[in-house]
């Protein structure tokens, strides 16, 4: 049995959604995070949209941050189930 | 103070309430320095606890991990991690945002980890219950072996308790939070011996972010990294994988002291977001916002403004005419005196912006302004940090400067030190309003005055330069931003005024401090330049002048003439005058005679010189150092009118209209400001100094030989 699992990027997720840290694929961007206390496994909410999208800023573990776009690429993301 | 009392160091992430928290605990008693070597501010304070029992305390820069990723965070983790620091505290205050405690358990078990002894404080007592947060602290004070108290720096709750467990004796749990990786286990142990310590995190730590440690140590580390095989590349991966096993167990924790979240809705913040950080009205609001900034700048700091320079004008005149003539008097009065009078006056100015921009921090409503401004600022090689120090810029290099400390990314950081000079700072006001007044009438145009017209026209002008300017720096240095930039968007809250003014208190005084030293000895030096001459040329004029004063038939008018003849002839006489001929083939393709050249060497101290020293060359009272207005405005319609009557050798007027655009644009760019190269020297050292002076003069040259050219 196939299973597939929807993935995208936090640089993807509109404006209110949410979604669950899958991977990480910078370890810089991963480091980053962890040190605001957010890793993989995390749920992530997005705020309200920035002018071309960029830098995106989401809620996760009471705590609202944002990221370039560049690195919210890095952030793989899994649907909440 | 005694420097043996007990040392606490008060250390959270940022945002924590840290800072409210101990300004609360010291009230004013703080005393602010700097930590060796580095222009971070050391808070430090004295404070009493129960049984007449006293400590110190410190506030150190807000970090969220023990791994640094800026230059504040640094100096926090260097004080702790290093035992031989001179600061390295006897107990540590972990200040924790009690609605984010993952966060900082994170930070309080690394400091437990260090074997320093720590009291954990939920700050924000009473936020965590509007929010219908709770958790049973016994039971997290029971897992963590630390005392945990819940307090509320701005009701003032939960002080007395927090101050009667840092007063009594604190055991260093036993029990690590993290093991350490066993390849590294046997090589610690030597540097735990020379290190004096029994924390075999502390040492790990080293070996991860040798920096750390210092000099001293370095050749220890290393030989020690290199038996354990550790390279950059495993370090990093070894410090996420240390901060996901913290995390990991923060969670466990959190879920055994049963910590539960109430709410679930938006939050007030997040409504304000949907507004504040909208990407219209975001903007809109913004720029409302600056507006209002300016309005205080220039028109609310007018009235302080003219109450200095009234005073020390006063103060002046009174010493003239109490003290006896001597050249100490005039050393007091026309230097010393006059050049702290023109550091002063200043002072409204950068009061109310750095008002403006404290209010805006402590509120939260910065990081959105970063957070609308990032994209829109990258480009040019900045990082949306940077609108800070350059809104700063707009007042004065110098605090605006040290501001810029904590934008993370080096290159960043550098590229907004540069152009910073480049804005338009409170000390070119006087200098332009003088230039302008020289040949633009003052009408009206579509209902706005000329003047300020081409004044607000130059702000641009510096604001576009920087641009220009910070763009050319990032192509220079090859500069690709990709360093990750994470930053929080704090919930907003009420400013605390105590906060705002204490900080407004500080950064003024950073400003005196930071220049006082070099306007006294330029000053000094400049007077004397002014003063006296070669040989005994000064004398002759003298003699000369008091044999004619001394005929008896002469009308009170000419007097005055004849003392003003005598004093721009006495001029011409000094070592100024000297210099400003030396100068003089230099300058000559931009217009500008050796009179001129005198200014451009005096204001090299700080630009707003450059009016006095007109004044002195051309025998007028300096307009900025006259009482009111009307006198002020007079004052340089005099001076005006005797720099339009000055004639070239071949009897053309020498203030042309391309000379004059020529001085302004000299001034917009030119490094005139001895502090702001002070400043930049000690932040970013002498080689990135030497560049600014060595980039600004040549830029500010090219410009104004262009200016000059095309026009004439």
């Amino acid at each position: 049995m196939k299973q597939t699992i929807e993935e995208f990027t936090l640089a993807a997720l509109n404006p209110g959604e949410k979604g669950v840290i899958s991977r990480i694929n910078s370890e810089e961007v991963e480091l980053a995070l962890l040190k605001m206390g957010i890793s993989i496994g995390a749920t992530c909410q997005l705020s309200g949209r920035s002018p071309l999208r960029d830098p995106i800023a989401f809620t996760a573990n009471q705590v609202k941050v944002f990221l370039r776009k560049k690195d919210a690429s890095e952030v793989w993301m899994s649907r909440l189930s | 103070m005694k420097e043996n009392s007990p040392l606490i160091a008060l250390v959270g992430t940022p945002n924590s309430g840290k800072t409210s928290l101990f300004n609360v605990l010291s009230g004013l008693n703080q005393k602010v320095g700097n930590f060796p070597g580095i222009t971070i501010d050391r808070k430090l304070a004295e404070i009493s606890l129960t049984n007449k029992q006293k400590v110190r305390l410190m506030d150190l820069p807000g970090t969220d991990s023990l791994y640094p990723s800026s230059q504040d965070e640094k100096i926090t983790c260097n004080v702790l991690k290093n035992p031989d620091h001179p600061d390295h505290p006897d107990k540590v205050v972990v200040v924790a945002d009690g609605t984010q405690l993952s966060r900082a358990l994170l930070l309080c078990s690394q400091v437990m980890d260090l074997k320093i002894p720590v009291i954990m404080v939920l700050n924000m007592a009473d936020r965590m219950t509007e929010e219908e947060i709770s958790i049973n602290e016994d039971k997290l004070s029971q897992i963590l072996g630390v005392p945990v108290i819940s307090v509320s720096a701005l009701k003032k709750s939960g002080l007395k308790k927090l101050k009667q467990v840092m007063g009594s004796d604190l055991e260093v749990s036993d029990r690590p939070f993290m093991r350490i990786p066993a390849p590294f286990l046997s090589v610690l142990e030597p540097i735990k011996e020379s290190l004096n310590t029994d924390s075999d995190y502390l040492v790990y730590q080293a070996l991860l972010d040798p920096e750390s440690l210092g000099a001293k140590y370095e050749d220890l580390i290393n030989q020690a990294r290199e038996e354990a095989k550790l390279t950059d590349e495993t370090a990093r991966r070894l410090i996420s994988n240390e901060l996901l096993v913290r995390l990991d167990k923060v969670d466990g924790i959190l879920t055994e002291s049963k910590f539960r979240i109430g709410r679930e809705e938006l939050s007030l913040s997040d409504k304000m977001d949907e507004i504040l950080a909208h990407k219209i009205w975001g903007y809109v609001i913004f720029i409302a916002i600056l507006m209002l900034v300016f309005q205080a700048i220039f028109s609310w700091a007018e009235g302080p403004m003219g109450l200095i320079e009234g005073l020390t004008e006063s103060i002046s005149t009174l010493l003239k005419n109490i003290l006896p003539k001597h050249w100490t008097q005039e050393l007091l009065t026309d230097g010393i005196i006059a050049g702290f009078g023109g550091i002063i006056v200043f002072i409204p100015q950068i009061a109310f912006l750095f008002f403006f921009i404290t209010v805006m921090e402590e509120s939260g409503y910065m990081a959105r302004v970063v957070y609308l401004m990032d994209r829109i600022m990258r480009p040019f090689g900045f990082s949306g940090k940077s609108v800070i120090p350059l809104m700063g810029g707009m007042a004065c290099a110098i605090p605006s400067i040290m501001m810029t400390r904590n934008i993370p990314n080096r290159t960043e950081r550098l590229i907004t030190v540069m152009v910073t000079p480049l804005m338009s700072c409170s000390a070119r006001i006087p200098v332009y309003t003088l230039l302008i007044a020289m040949f633009i009438p003052s009408k009206s145009f579509l209902g706005f005055d000329q003047r300020g017209l081409y004044m607000t026209g130059l702000y641009f002008l510096g604001f576009f330069a920087a641009l220009l300017v910070a763009f050319a720096f990032k192509k220079a240095l090859k500069y690709k931003s990709d360093r990750v930039f994470v930053m929080e968007l704090p919930t907003y809250r009420m400013p605390r005024w105590k906060n705002v003014g204490i900080t407004v208190w500080q950064k003024s005084l950073d400003f005196i401090l930071g220049v006082w030293k070099v306007m006294l000895v330029i000053s000094i030096v400049l007077w004397f330049l002014v003063a006296y001459g070669p040989g005994d040329q000064m004398q002759q004029v003298e003699q000369e002048y008091t044999e004619l004063l001394s005929a008896d038939n002469l009308t009170e008018d000419e007097v005055v003439e004849l003392e003003m003849e005598k004093g721009s002839k006495m001029l011409e006489a000094s070592y100024a005058a000297i210099m400003g001929k030396t100068l003089e083939p230099v300058i000559k393709p931009l217009g500008y005679d050796w009179k001129i050249g005198i200014a451009l060497i005096t204001s090299f101290a700080a630009r707003e010189v450059f009016v006095g020293t007109m004044s002195i060359i051309y025998q007028q009272d300096d307009p900025d150092s006259l009482d009111g207005d009307e006198a002020q405005e007079k004052g340089r319609i005099a001076l005006i009118d005797r720099m339009r009557a000055e004639k070239k050798p071949d009897g053309s007027p020498l203030y042309t209209p391309a000379v004059v655009l020529s001085l302004i644009i000299f001034f917009a760019i030119a490094m005139q400001c001895m502090s702001t190269l002070a400043v930049t020297q000690k932040e970013l050292g002498n080689f990135w100094a030497a560049i600014m002076l060595t980039y600004l003069t040549l830029l500010a040259y090219v410009a104004a030989f262009v200016a000059y050219q095309v026009m004439s």
